[in-house]
Order: C-alpha cells, then sequence, then structure tokens
C-alpha cells in the first residue's frame, strides 16, 4: 500500500485514515500494523539529493522496519507564548484539530518553579511510556501500546473503570465525565483509536502522538503550531528528528543538549525528552510567570453544553 | 419426635437449657412481626432512592458524582474497601479461631459469616456502580488481562464469596435439620420445603458427621488465605500504582490489618442489635464482647503501628510528595477526617476497651461503632488523600461528593441491612449444634427470667418472635 | 601640514599592513575526507578527515563536522552526524551510525575561523540493508532468556473476541504473569470441589438410625 508521500489532505479528509479504510477499529489498526503497511521507512525517500529537496519519489517499503516515534521538547525555546500574547498554541492546535472535549488539554503547559523563584514552562504531551504503567493495570486491554511506540486507547473497549489515570504519573489520561461540548463535525466523523471523534462518555481519552499525521509527512498540530519551533519530532530507529524548520541527528540532539526525561526515576520509559531551559532563546525573563489561559473554541457553538473542572 | 441424632454435648449442657437454645435460635424463622415489616419497608425505600440516584448516573454519566480527572476515585472505591475489609469478619471468627481450637465464639460464627458474605456482595457492587461503562461489564471476562489489578480482584472476590456461601452453608446443615424438624410439621409449605431440602437429609449419622467435619476442616484452612489474598489484592489497585502514598511495600498488610480491624467491628455492632431483638442474652454473654474488644484492642496496636510506620519513615525524610501529603493529612483540608480516625478509631476504643469500668457490653459496643466510623473515613482518606497529591505542577484539586454518591452509599449500607434480615429470618443466627455440641452454657448466664411478651402475628403464619 | 602627511601615510601602511594580515587570517586550507564507500545499515562508520593549510601543514585543534543532507517528514536539510576537533596532526576521527539506507553525500565542514578560511570535502557513503532487525529496541522488563521476552509489541497478549480459549490460554505463555495466579485458583477451587464432593455425600447417607 503506498505511502502518500505528499498527501496534503486536512484532518477531516483523513478521518478515514491514511490507508484509505473507512473504520479504524481496533482491529483493524491492528491488522495495519501486522502488515507493517503504515509508518515504514521508505528506502530513498529518506535521503535528498543534493539539489532542494524534491518531490520524494514514491518509495519501495521495506517490510520489518517499522518507525518508533518520540519527541523532544527544547524548554530553551518555550515561553508558554508569552511573547505573542496568545493561550499556548501547541494546545491549542492540538483542541482545534482533534475537536479535544473541554476542558482536555492532551498537550498542557505546566509551569513549575525553578531554582531562583522563577518559573519554566513545561509542554507535556502523553510520554508515550515503553513501560507505561496505564499499559500494565488496564483490566480489558483497552489502552495498548503500537509497534511504533505510541500508546493509544480503544475508547470502545474501555469500560471506564478509570484505573490507568491513577496510575499514570504525569496527569495525562482525561475522562469523558459527561457528554463534553464537541462541534458538530464530529458527529460524521467515525471513531477510531487515532481520530478519537466523537468522544465516546464514560471512556478515556488522551494524546496519541499524531501518528497518522507523520505517517502522511506531516508535523503533529503542537510540533506544527509552535511559533518558537519548540518541539521535535523524531523516529528512533531511523534517528532523525525535526521542529519543521530543521533536521537534527535525535541521538545527538540528546546527547549534546543534557536532554532528560520527566519522573525518570519511576521506571517509566517515557518517549518524550526534554531539553532544560526556561524560554531563553527567545528572550523570556524567567520572572515573568503566568500564560493565558487554553481556550475551546466551540464552546460558544454549543448551547447549553455541560463541561467540567478538571 | 425425635428423628434428629443431637450429637455429644458439651458439659454443662442440660435438656432445660438445650429447649433454651433451640427455641430461641430458631425464633425468627417461625414468622414475622409488623416491626419487622416497617424495617424492611424502610430499607426497600432508602434502596429505591439509591435506585434513582444511580439511574440519573447512568443518564447523564459520572459527572453527576464530585469525582473528576484528577480525583478520580472517591466514595464509591473507598466504600468497595470498606465492605470488602467488613468481610474479614467471618474469616477471622469462623476460621482463625476455629483452627486455634477457641470455642467461645461458636456462638456467633453464623452472625460472623452472615456478615461476610452479605459484604462481599454489597462490596462488589461498587466498582459496577463506579464504572464509566458498565454496560460492556463483560469485557472484562471477553478481553480481561491477567496483569491488571482490577482482575486480581475479580479473581480473588469471586473466590471468597464461593468460598464463604460454603463455608456458611456447612455449618447451616445441621441446623437446617434442627429447623426441619422441629418447626417444619408447623411450618408453611415454602419454608418447609426449604428446610428440606438445604438439610440434604442430613440425620446425625456417625458417617455424615464425619464427611461435615472433614468440610469444615477443609473450608477453614483454605478460607484464611483466601481472605488474606483478597485484601491485599484490594490493596494492590492502589500498591501497584506510582502514586506518593500509594506506592508502598506495607499496603497489603496494612489493608488486611484493616480489613479485620473492621469486621471485627461489625460482629460486634451485629451481635449487639441481635442479642436485644432476638433475646439472645443467654447464649451471647459479656464473654463475646470483651473477647472481642481484646481482638478489637490488640488491632487498635496494629493499626497504629502500621500508620506509625507509615509516618515516621516517610517523615523522617521528607522526599517527594510527602510534606505536602504529611500537611494535607494533617493540618490541611483532611485533618478533621484524620484526627478523628486517630483518635476516635484507635486511641478511644483501646482506652475504652483496656480501661475495666468502661469494658462493658455498652462501652464495648460504642467502640466498635466508633470503629466502624472511623474506618470508612480511614478509607475514604486513602483514596481522595492519595489521588489529591498533585502529580505535575498544578494546583491541588478538590473533591466534594454529591447527594448522588451519599445516596448511593446510604443505599448500599441499607441493602447490606436487608440481606442480614433476611438472612436472619432464613436462617438461625446462632450455630444451634456447635454450641450445644462444643460449648455449653456461658459461665455466668441465666435463662432469661420474664416470658416474651406475646406479640400480634402479622402473618397467619406460626407464631411470631 | 608634513605632519599631516607622515600620519596618513604612517596610517594608511597601517591598515595595509592590517588589511594585509587579516587578507592572510583566510589563510586557504584544504580538507581531505576518506570514507569506506559501502555500510550495512546500523553499522558505526569511521571517517577520518584531515585539515592541511596551503604549505600543506595540518592544522590541530580545528573544529570539523560530518554533515548529509537528510530528509524527515517531508522536510530536510543538513544534519550534523558528528563533531569534533582535529588532533595536533591535523586528523579528526568521528564516527556514527549509519541509520538511513541509500546513498548519503557526505561532507566534511570545517567552517572557518579567524585564521583559516573554511573548507568542504565529500565523499559519497551507501548504505545498504542487511539482515538486520529493527536497530531500536526497547529494553524494558527483566528478560528471563528462553522464558519470556520484556514487554513491547507482539509480547502484549491483545486478546480478539475470535480467538478460542485453546489460542488464548497458548498466548499466554510469554505473559508469565498468568500462570501464578492459574495455578492458586486452581488449587483453590479443587478445594471447593472436594467440599460439594463431600456434601454429596453427606446428602447420599443412609439415614441412620435415630437415638
Amino acid at each position: 500500500m503506498a505511502e502518500p508521500a505528499s498527501d496534503g489532505s486536512g484532518r477531516s479528509a483523513d478521518a478515514a485514515g491514511a490507508t484509505g479504510r473507512r473504520r479504524l477499529g481496533r482491529r483493524s489498526l491492528l491488522a495495519i500494523f501486522a502488515a507493517t503497511a503504515a509508518a515504514t521507512i521508505p528506502i530513498a525517500g529518506a535521503v535528498a539529493s543534493a539539489s532542494a529537496p524534491s518531490a520524494a519519489a514514491p518509495a519501495a517499503k521495506q517490510v520489518g522496519r517499522l518507525r518508533r516515534w518520540a519527541m523532544v521538547i527544547d524548554l530553551r525555546r518555550c515561553d508558554g507564548c508569552q511573547s505573542i500574547g496568545k493561550p499556548p498554541q501547541c494546545t491549542q492546535a492540538c483542541i482545534e484539530g482533534h475537536f479535544a472535549p473541554q476542558p482536555m488539554e492532551w498537550i498542557e503547559i505546566y509551569e513549575a518553579p525553578i531554582a531562583g523563584r522563577a518559573t519554566q514552562f513545561i509542554p507535556t504531551p502523553c510520554q508515550h511510556c515503553q513501560n507505561a504503567p496505564c499499559v500494565n493495570v488496564c483490566p480489558v486491554g483497552a489502552t495498548f501500546h503500537t509497534p511504533e511506540g505510541t500508546v493509544l486507547i480503544d475508547q470502545q473497549r474501555c469500560i471506564g473503570c478509570r484505573i490507568c489515570m491513577e496510575a499514570c504519573p504525569y496527569d495525562r489520561r482525561f475522562f469523558n465525565w459527561g457528554t463534553a461540548p464537541q462541534p458538530p463535525e464530529t458527529l460524521f466523523m467515525q471513531y477510531d483509536a487515532e481520530h478519537q471523534s466523537p468522544a465516546i462518555k464514560g471512556t478515556v481519552m488522551k494524546c496519541d502522538l499524531c501518528p497518522d499525521m507523520a505517517r502522511a509527512g506531516r508535523l503533529p498540530y503542537c510540533a506544527a503550531a509552535c511559533p518558537n519551533k519548540a518541539i521535535y519530532y523524531g523516529d528512533l530507529e531511523e534517528d532523525l528528528a525535526t521542529n519543521g524548520a530543521e533536521v537534527v541527528s535525535l541521538s545527538r540532539f540528546l546527547a549534546t543538549h543534557a536532554s532528560y526525561r520527566l519522573k525518570e526515576d519511576l521506571g517509566t520509559e517515557p518517549r518524550v525528552h526534554y531539553i532544560p531551559g526556561h524560554g531563553e532563546a527567545v528572550g523570556r525573563d524567567p520572572y515573568r510567570k503566568g500564560r493565558l489561559a487554553t481556550e475551546w473554541p466551540w464552546q460558544q457553538r454549543v448551547q447549553g453544553a455541560k463541561t467540567w473542572k478538571r | 419426635m425425635e428423628a434428629l441424632d443431637r450429637g455429644h454435648a458439651a458439659p454443662g449442657v442440660t435438656p432445660e437449657w438445650r429447649e433454651r437454645l433451640e427455641r430461641r435460635g430458631l425464633a425468627p424463622l417461625t414468622g414475622t412481626s409488623r416491626r419487622y415489616w416497617i424495617w424492611v419497608a424502610f430499607l426497600l425505600a432508602v434502596i429505591g432512592w439509591a435506585l434513582y440516584a444511580y439511574s440519573r448516573q447512568l443518564d447523564e454519566g459520572l459527572i453527576v458524582t464530585g469525582m473528576r480527572d484528577r480525583i478520580l476515585w472517591g466514595v464509591y472505591i473507598a466504600s468497595f474497601v470498606f465492605f470488602i475489609g467488613i468481610s474479614h469478619a467471618g474469616t477471622l471468627l469462623s476460621a482463625i479461631l476455629r483452627v486455634t481450637k477457641a470455642r467461645w465464639q461458636l456462638s456467633v460464627t453464623r452472625m460472623a459469616e452472615f456478615i461476610t458474605v452479605v459484604a462481599l456482595l454489597v462490596g462488589a457492587l461498587f466498582p459496577l456502580i463506579d464504572m464509566g461503562r458498565p454496560d460492556r461489564l463483560l469485557n472484562m471476562i471477553v478481553y480481561g488481562r491477567w496483569q491488571s489489578p482490577l482482575l486480581w480482584d475479580i479473581f480473588a472476590i469471586s473466590t471468597y464469596l464461593t468460598g464463604s456461601t460454603l463455608y456458611l452453608y456447612l455449618p447451616l446443615i445441621p441446623d437446617f435439620a434442627l429447623a426441619r424438624d422441629r418447626l417444619g410439621p408447623t411450618a408453611a409449605r415454602w419454608r418447609r420445603s426449604l428446610f428440606t431440602i438445604a438439610a440434604l437429609g442430613w440425620t446425625g449419622t456417625p458417617e455424615q458427621r464425619k464427611a461435615l467435619d472433614r468440610a469444615i476442616s477443609l473450608m477453614m484452612i483454605v478460607i484464611i488465605p483466601v481472605a488474606v489474598s483478597v485484601h491485599t489484592v484490594v490493596s494492590w489497585i492502589f500498591g501497584m500504582t506510582l502514586r506518593v502514598s500509594f506506592n508502598s511495600t506495607i499496603l497489603g498488610a496494612y489493608f488486611v490489618a484493616g480489613a479485620i480491624f473492621s469486621g471485627i467491628a461489625a460482629i460486634v455492632v451485629l451481635m449487639a442489635v441481635l442479642r436485644k431483638l432476638l433475646h439472645l442474652e443467654e447464649f451471647i454473654t459479656k464473654t463475646q464482647f470483651v473477647n472481642l474488644g481484646y481482638l478489637m484492642a490488640a488491632f487498635t496496636l496494629i493499626m497504629g503501628y502500621g500508620n506509625l510506620s507509615e509516618y515516621i519513615t516517610h517523615g523522617y525524610k521528607m522526599e517527594g510528595g510527602f510534606p505536602f501529603h504529611f500537611e494535607q493529612l494533617m493540618t490541611g483540608p483532611f485533618s478533621i477526617l484524620f484526627w478523628s480516625y486517630i483518635v476516635g478509631g484507635l486511641v478511644v476504643p483501646g482506652l475504652i476497651i483496656l480501661c475495666p469500668r468502661t469494658r462493658r457490653i455498652a462501652g464495648i459496643t460504642t467502640a466498635a461503632v466508633l470503629v466502624l466510623v472511623t474506618m470508612w473515613i480511614e478509607r475514604y482518606l486513602i483514596v481522595v488523600a492519595g489521588l489529591r497529591v498533585p502529580l505535575m505542577a498544578y494546583e491541588p484539586a478538590s473533591y466534594t461528593p454529591t447527594w448522588v454518591e451519599f445516596s448511593i452509599l446510604a443505599g448500599a449500607f441499607a441493602l447490606f441491612a436487608l440481606l442480614i434480615t433476611l438472612f436472619a429470618k432464613l436462617f438461625p443466627v446462632i450455630s444451634v449444634w456447635e454450641v450445644a455440641d462444643h460449648r455449653g452454657p456461658e459461665p455466668g448466664s441465666e435463662p432469661l427470667a420474664a416470658p416474651e411478651r406475646p406479640r400480634r402475628t402479622a402473618l397467619a403464619e406460626g407464631s411470631a418472635t | 601640514m608634513n605632519r599631516v602627511i607622515a600620519a596618513t601615510v604612517i596610517a594608511l601602511a597601517m591598515l595595509a599592513g592590517g588589511a594585509g594580515i587579516a587578507l592572510a587570517g583566510s589563510a586557504p586550507t584544504r580538507l581531505t575526507f576518506s570514507a569506506p564507500a559501502q555500510a550495512t545499515l546500523g553499522e558505526r562508520v569511521t571517517v577520518q578527515a584531515r585539515l592541511v593549510d596551503a604549505q600543506g601543514e595540518p592544522i590541530s585543534g580545528a573544529t570539523i563536522a560530518i554533515v548529509a543532507p537528510l530528509r524527515f517528514l517531508n522536510g530536510g536539510g543538513d544534519v550534523v552526524l558528528w563533531e569534533g576537533r582535529a588532533d595536533k596532526n591535523g586528523n579528526a576521527v568521528g564516527s556514527f551510525e549509519a541509520r538511513v539506507v541509500g546513498p548519503l553525500a557526505l561532507r566534511a565542514v570545517f567552517r572557518g575561523d579567524q585564521l583559516y578560511a573554511p573548507a568542504e570535502a565529500l565523499a559519497e557513503l551507501k548504505v545498504v540493508e542487511g539482515a538486520t532487525p529493527p536497530l531500536y529496541r526497547e529494553r524494558v522488563g527483566v528478560h528471563l532468556p528462553g522464558l519470556n521476552e520484556p514487554p513491547g509489541f507482539g509480547q502484549v497478549a491483545l486478546i480478539e473476541p475470535q480467538d478460542t480459549v485453546i489460542s488464548r490460554a497458548l498466548a499466554l505463555w510469554p505473559a508469565m504473569s498468568g500462570w501464578p495466579i492459574a495455578g492458586a485458583l486452581i488449587v483453590i477451587w479443587s478445594v471447593y470441589a472436594s467440599v460439594v464432593r463431600l456434601l454429596f455425600r453427606i446428602a447420599a447417607a443412609p439415614s441412620g438410625a435415630p437415638r
């Protein structure tokens, strides 16, 4: 199945999935992975010609060499979007792209105290841990590892017991306590584990690391929307990462910038790495605290919508 | 008519004493009074209200509760742990004490087993009530994963429930035979059939006695590790996570100790209630209360030790989220609940029991009530305060249970009481044959001098209690 | 007036001299670069670069980078694969893992400093596939050789409704956690079964003569 290398289609057209299947339920999703039709590394496509990068020639698939997604967030460049005077754009783009119900912030900007009584902003998506506590405790296997390394949730299997939320040490899982306000577009979408719309009441949701976007050659919403290009999306197998502006060797990037992971001592082995900083690369004053509150744009579109506080 | 082999009698058993025991023990089975129906109607009303509250929850989702993303478990799971904890009453009394060949508890083992079975049934409802998608319950069976602590819960609780039901039923067989023979001729047909079928043709032959003895011995030995594993496994839905107060290696032992502790208190309370209601003062005397009271006092020390271990070892180091956790428990939003538990649940009951002046039936019952209430508070604190410790740099959330949660909790207590009431109507609350065969008259007990007040019957069904 | 002219001449001379020195700061350099012609995927490739000046004298301590143009997610650019300093003989030995299959246009780059001019050298490396398993392996959990594999996709017990009991039971073998639980349950429930058998014996016993 050819990888749509130049697929520029937007998200809603992608409801059928990059592979063209109509309904990516749990079983079909796994069948896709089993056939390694998705997210394999093209042989010739990764190497640019010496001249300007042309549209990649359709490359043959190398069966068996899957992508292993990872993320690097350069905290030297994150200032909580203070400098542009808007709510954090990564969160906004993720909410709008995924129709994340209010009050879910699948990537959330925490403002953590640092030495010297200053603060730093830490964009925190789901860490997609290699030893994910949420996967370990789920009684029905509704949350699972994919071969690409992402941790997904099958909301059609989830029984809503919330032990996964109790187990997650990063506060990255969200529950549909009621029927959350979502825009009308979601009613026309087919639910699948990588396009979690419409949200199903009584089940758990979270960031899915946008592997379907990456398969189509695009950055996830958060990485693409960051005005300071602080979020890098990478592949541990091919050892490359990009933030949209530059491509780096992932392992070198991590090694040469004192990278770390959140709560490393807990043994969850997350695949989101952080480069320490407090926004200094974009001129942030570490003592300037506070960021604008996240907005959910369709709250205004749904009359009498019932939301909740986290 | 003596079709039943009464077996060997304990020393001191006179025919009159035995007659009184059998009559008192079987009295509730003979009929019902108006007081009974009013009580049942009240309980059904509470359960009905709880069902309405649950229907609201099914309709709108769990948003009708006070739980949210950060404090994601609350009254339901705290009550789950509480009821499963109470179910250890039966194991302690019926099994542990039986294995050690104590005899004083034989008059209350039946009540203890009632509590076990009913508490398990009620407790097992709470995770179902707490589920976001109860319509997908069968997924636990179809897609169940061995590695999940919740599935261990299902295995453990179903195994314990089956074992407790067996263990409740086995010593009931001779008492059913007694009821069949004494009450059968005058009882309604359905009661007669119930007694006859349940008695399994028991006539007390040596062969049957041997089989029953062996069965009870097998069960009393196997039920102890099962019960220990049940509450250990319940503790592991917390212990297998990486949260500040949950990530503790002694959680299993601590939960089992708390379970036995609250189980003892439940027996004392039920004992006090049924003793008064069914006029069993001659057979359940100060001995049972005092001995159970001593056990309860011992467990206040064990629980105190567990708490001390936790707080001292973490308090010395104050690592990670513990400064926050200690502050919220001891001086912050949970301080009232926490100190009520420590003082009202551990110190005061211990003092009541150890001080001779208060070591009486009334005092011990008061201590038991205090323990029950504060142990529920303790489970609530474990769940809610444990979840409130912030995982990342955000403001700690708060949790206030709503009317739905309190209504369902009240309904659960009402269901518990209703099932106990039903059991007391169908099965003798005192294990007649065991008390007669192995215990005999309580030292210092006297037969009730005054005859019972004759009661009006509500149904044309034999004499009433 | 003479003094002004003299000062101007001296200034101009200094300027020219300075300019001469500055021009001499872009002393031409030459970079030689050797790399193997071919490597297999996953192999650690060692390359060598040597920076010499116009006279062929080695330049020590120069920072050399090995870069290659690579594409990722519809974008691309020069990726620094290795960066380091040349030793006193002007040799820089770099190494990196070959992770991308195909022809790799390697460039050794000296970015230039105050004294020396920048220099580049090219080498072509062809990375071919080998019979290698995925290069990135997650190492999570305890591996008991011959008994289990660390958890990862394929080892997570995924159960689909069409699986039979037998196939599900067999799939549990790698996930060892199931077997102690199953064993304990089997032991306990067989005790229950023997108790039920005893109940049947009680029920079937003939009623003895009443005493």
